[in-house]
């Protein structure tokens, strides 16, 4: 029969599975007509196409838990026996509202207890999920991974591919379903409305079968078109397509201008597609392939590779493979690989690396102010409890179960629980809306930050445990409630039994977690100090960088490209108001680096693949003027350096000599760092000496200036060579004008300027140096703020936590201390006796504190610059904070205790 | 009265039926409007049951094919009565709102 087949089909035997659900009498009753029924209605909604099938699972689903709900519900109060904490949920729950209505006061301290706690979880959560949960709108996400070149010996994580290695890693490795090499590249697009800069990479021809996103319209690009030559096709972001070509829908094989090349559009991504991600390249406008013959480039590394794993192939294997490729390449080519091995990253712990840390730290904050708000909650329960005592020992006496009060209890502190959660995720929802204005915007995805489902659920998750949690402890003092005491002693016997222990240990855990929240705050503060006590070696002051790309069509090579930027260059420094201007391919701290191998005259040469590597930048003459940085020896760049051959350094020994080059003229001349001078001419004076670049001339060192910190603040200077852009001109400079008022005053008239020179050029950005290393300071000034803030909500909830227990405890001793004045005790001895109780407390508490930080010391020690994890200072200032504010939140109970008027309290007994 | 369980008694007015053709009744007769789930169904006709306006009986009317597994309801006596009450109260309910022109 075919119904007894389709019987045992997966489907039906889920559904007969979810029957049991229902309660027992029900399912024998029905079970078998409903798992027909559902069989039927299954068979037709497949017949009806995908949009009949969604909505039968749907209705399926509420109707599921509807009834359910229902029946279980009818059928529990119908059943005796041990019931289940549904039962007359409504009734609770109506009781708790009737609660919260009556102590008006108790139930705003909760709920604004809980608002702060949650809201702020809420918050970082979304931001954690975004960055490091969420997976990453790419097909299959969790295979895509970043291969880098590691060299151990220098100290290199992470270096950039060379363009002999990928290629090789591409048909050596056994573990990669496709890998792809990427370089973040710009363009101008012209002939589409004004021009525009772009920004965009161009990508080997495996890219979209990597991250697993195909284009929306069109085609991606072919294995062809790796091909030198043949890549003059384009894929354009969704936004360029709508913006510029009016969302046109023949833009397929369309021939648009990028850098004046004709490009034919192949494809359109989907709407929100970004490659990369992060961080600062916001926008991402086009891909087109790199289509240079890479495998010639040796020694260059420049290259960004991603490769999608093979399914079932794990991070681990995929490491010991190109372990074993890296291993076959150090073989075959001794003289570039020698100590060169290979690391593999799943992307999207790589894209989040630099805020992990700091993301992770502020979740661990929250989830301690989480803890220490509870607790608080917990206790102003615990004391709410008391004063009802009179009331429980009544209804217990009169027959209530004490199940049935816990219940209500817990009812009630669920639903303050979640009043307040419910205001917290609101004033998250609020904070998350106004991040982009206080985050730096690349530092964190931002717009993947929202409250969705999962924060949501995160909420909801925290607010039942920190409910239930905090709900525990007064129903477990109830279950343990003696009656008889209670209804013959009234309310003070109760309270000398559990409550206070457990009210002490829960200040005693918010004490030491207090001074955990604390301490972090206070580690991060001195680490943000120490990175804004970092002189970069440069001013910052009215400095003001403009990104300029010349295309290549109309600026084919090195000398149009020099002739621009030196013409440029003059007109800019002839404003008036401008000190000076200068050119650089990279801008200090926005700037990408490169670094390159060199070879030192007059010294052997260093054994194969140990090559001698150093950064290098080139700039203008006026560079150094411009942006104050000393001249330690010798000179820097002059008009006269000159040269006729342009460029000076050649890439691969195929590449011809430049035109002119055995012509007489200026020798190649380079300014280098202290560094660099320390490295290689510890004891000499290098000025005069002679270094190579990769297949270069011989090229003299005429001047030594001072470290700069040219990539972040908080990575010491390392060698640099600096060269001159009269002699290595780009394609791709930054302009930096100083100025002497505000810099920002002059776009206008640099903007003028630049068109002047060539009035279709697209002016990239323009910021000041003053926001770019202010930039740099985003993330570890909104965690030391962050972290401050919750340590400060930490500090005053603690400290009223701890004034609650004491005012309490205090109270209930009043007939002792009575006691003790009448029998002669001085007044300042109970001042101290209620003191120490209170510091006991803390010290206790602090002690417990000290060994959590000992660990979060050493671990933020290791993962923040600038932090000592033995740092007197903060070590004593976060003690003494701490012991302040115990000492004032048990100062006011212990004075109350001192004035008591014995007669008074002694014949109220 | 719900609509729903009006919907479940209309529908064994004129005949007994099993639980699927209950829902196949009312979904023709609503156009689809009115949803029985498996769950909802069931559950209805359990409280039916228990109030007594529908009874089951273990074969159908002829004519249907015969599965030892289905259960046919039937409207009894109360059943009916209970129907026509409500249908009267709605009746009225229509009457006024037709004098009051909130309805055609």
């Amino acid at each position: 029969m075919s119904t007894a087949r389709g019987l045992t089909d997966l489907t039906d035997r889920a559904y007969r599975a979810a029957l049991r659900l229902y309660p027992r009498s029900f399912r024998d009753r029905f079970g078998d007509e409903m798992a027909e029924f559902f069989h039927a209605r299954r068979l037709i909604a497949r017949q009806g196409g995908w949009r009949a099938r969604a909505a039968f699972w749907r209705r399926l689903v509420t109707d599921l838990a509807r009834s359910v709900w229902r029946e279980r519900g009818l059928a529990h109060a119908i059943a005796s026996g041990p019931r289940l904490v549904f039962t007359g949920a409504t009734a609770n729950v109506r009781d708790a509202f009737h609660f919260v209505r009556r102590s008006p006061g108790l139930s705003l301290a909760v709920m604004l207890l809980m608002t702060v706690t949650i809201g702020a979880a809420t918050s970082v959560f979304s931001v954690v999920n975004a960055a490091l949960i969420r997976p990453l709108p790419f097909g299959d996400p969790g295979r895509i991974v970043n291969v880098f070149e590691v060299r151990p010996e220098d100290h290199v994580a992470r270096n950039a591919v060379g363009g002999h290695e990928f290629p090789v890693w591409e048909e050596r490795n056994r573990v990669f379903e496709r890998m792809a090499a990427l370089v973040y590249s710009g363009a101008t697009l012209t002939g589409a409305g004004d021009p525009v800069a772009l920004q965009g990479a161009r990508v080997t021809s495996g890219f979209f079968g990597v991250i697993g996103v195909q284009p929306a319209i069109g085609r991606a690009f072919r294995a062809e078109e790796d091909a030198p030559g043949r890549g003059l096709v384009v894929i354009l972001s969704h936004r360029v397509w709508r913006e510029r070509f009016g969302g046109s829908s023949d833009i397929l094989g369309r021939t648009i201008q990028l850098n004046d090349q004709p490009f034919q559009v192949v494809g359109v991504m989907p709407q929100g597609f970004h490659f990369p991600l992060l961080p600062s390249a916001a926008q991402s406008d086009f891909w087109s392939p790199i289509a240079e013959p890479i495998r010639f480039y040796r020694g260059r590394h420049f290259l960004y590779v991603l490769a999608r794993l093979k399914p079932e192939v794990t991070i681990e294997q995929a490491r010991a493979d190109m372990a074993r490729v890296a291993e076959s390449l150090r073989a075959d080519l001794p003289e570039l690989n020698r100590g060169h091995e290979t690391t593999v990253v799943g992307l999207q712990k790589d894209l989040a690396a630099g805020v992990r840390p700091s993301l992770l730290l502020l979740f661990g904050a929250v989830a301690c102010l989480l803890f220490i708000g509870c607790s608080n909650v917990a206790g102003l329960l615990l004391a709410r409890n008391l004063a009802r005592s009179r009331e429980i020992g009544v209804r217990l006496a009169l027959g209530a179960g004490r199940l049935g009060i816990a219940r209500q209890m817990l009812a009630e502190s669920v639903l303050l629980a979640s009043a307040g959660a419910g205001l917290g995720v609101a004033g998250a929802v609020i904070l998350v809306g106004a991040l982009p204005r206080i985050v730096p915007r690349e530092m964190l995805p931002l717009d993947r930050v929202s409250i969705d489902a999962s924060v949501l659920i995160f909420a909801l998750a925290a607010t039942l445990l920190t409910g239930v949690l905090f709900g525990l402890a007064p129903v477990l003092q109830t279950l343990r409630f003696d009656l008889a005491t209670v209804l013959k002693q009234g309310q003070r016997t109760l309270a000398s039994a559990a409550h206070p222990r457990l009210r002490r240990t829960l200040v005693i855990g918010q004490i030491a977690l207090t001074l955990v929240l604390v301490l972090g705050a206070g580690l991060m503060m001195r680490a943000l100090l120490a990175l804004e006590r970092v002189h970069p070696g440069y001013r910052t002051d009215g400095i003001l960088a403009i990104d300029l790309e010349l295309p290549g069509a109309r600026y084919p090579g090195a000398v149009q490209q020099r002739a621009f930027f030196d013409d440029l260059v003059t007109r800019t420094a002839a404003i008036p108001g401008v000190v000076s201007a200068a050119a650089t391919n990279s801008v200090p701290i926005a700037g990408g680096h490169s670094g390159i191998s060199i070879a030192i005259e007059g010294r052997p040469d260093p054994p194969p693949g140990n090559d001698e590597a150093a950064r290098y930048r080139i700039v203008s003459a006026d560079y150094f003027r411009t942006m104050g940085i000393p001249v330690i020896r010798g000179r820097t760049f002059r008009a006269a350096d000159a040269r006729l051959a342009v460029p000076i350094i050649r890439w691969f020994a195929q590449q011809p000599q430049p035109d002119g080059y055995n012509q007489p003229q200026p020798p190649p001349v380079a300014v280098i760092n202290q560094a660099m001078a320390g490295r290689f001419w510890a004891d000499e004076n290098p000025v005069g000496r002679r270094i190579r670049i990769l297949l270069s001339p011989w090229i003299e060192i005429v001047g030594v200036v001072g470290d700069t910190y040219n990539e972040s603040l908080q990575e010491r200077p390392i060698p640099e060579i600096y060269l001159h852009d009269l002699q290595e001109p780009q394609a791709r400079m930054s302009i930096l004008v100083r100025s002497a008022n505000d810099p920002i005053a002059l776009a206008p008239v640099i903007r003028s300027t630049i068109s002047t020179v060539d009035k279709s050029l697209a002016i990239g950005s323009m910021r000041t140096m003053a926001d770019v290393v202010d930039e740099s300071f985003g993330l570890p000034r909104l965690t030391s703020w962050l972290l401050g803030t919750f340590a400060a909500i930490a500090l005053g909830l603690m400290a009223a936590g701890l004034y609650g227990l004491m005012a309490f405890t205090t109270h209930l001793r009043l007939p002792e201390i009575g006691v003790r004045l009448a029998l002669g005790a001085g007044r300042p001895q109970i001042s101290r006796m209620v003191m120490r109780q209170a510091l006991t407390l803390a010290v206790i508490g602090m002690v417990i504190g000290i060994v959590l930080s000992a660990w979060l010391a050493l671990v933020v020690s290791r993962e923040f610059f600038g932090v000592e994890p033995v740092d007197p200072v903060i070590w004593v200032a976060v003690g003494a904070v701490l012991f302040g504010s115990t000492a004032i939140a048990s100062w006011w109970p212990a004075r109350r205790a001192a004035r008591v008027d014995p007669t008074v309290v002694l014949r109220g007994q | 009265m719900t609509p729903m369980v009006m919907h479940i008694l209309l529908a064994l007015v004129d005949r007994d039926r099993h639980g699927l053709g209950i829902a196949e009744h009312v979904d023709e007769f609503t156009d689809g409007r009115v949803h029985l789930g498996p769950g909802t169904l069931y559950g209805a006709i359990k409280r039916l049951l228990e109030t007594g306006l529908i009874e089951d009986v273990d074969s159908g009317p002829k004519g249907d094919s015969k599965d030892p597994r289905r259960r046919y309801y039937r409207i009894t006596t109360p059943g009916r009565r209970a129907l026509e009450l409500e249908t009267r109260r709605l009746a009225d309910v229509i009457d006024v709102a037709r004098v009051k022109r909130v309805i055609r």
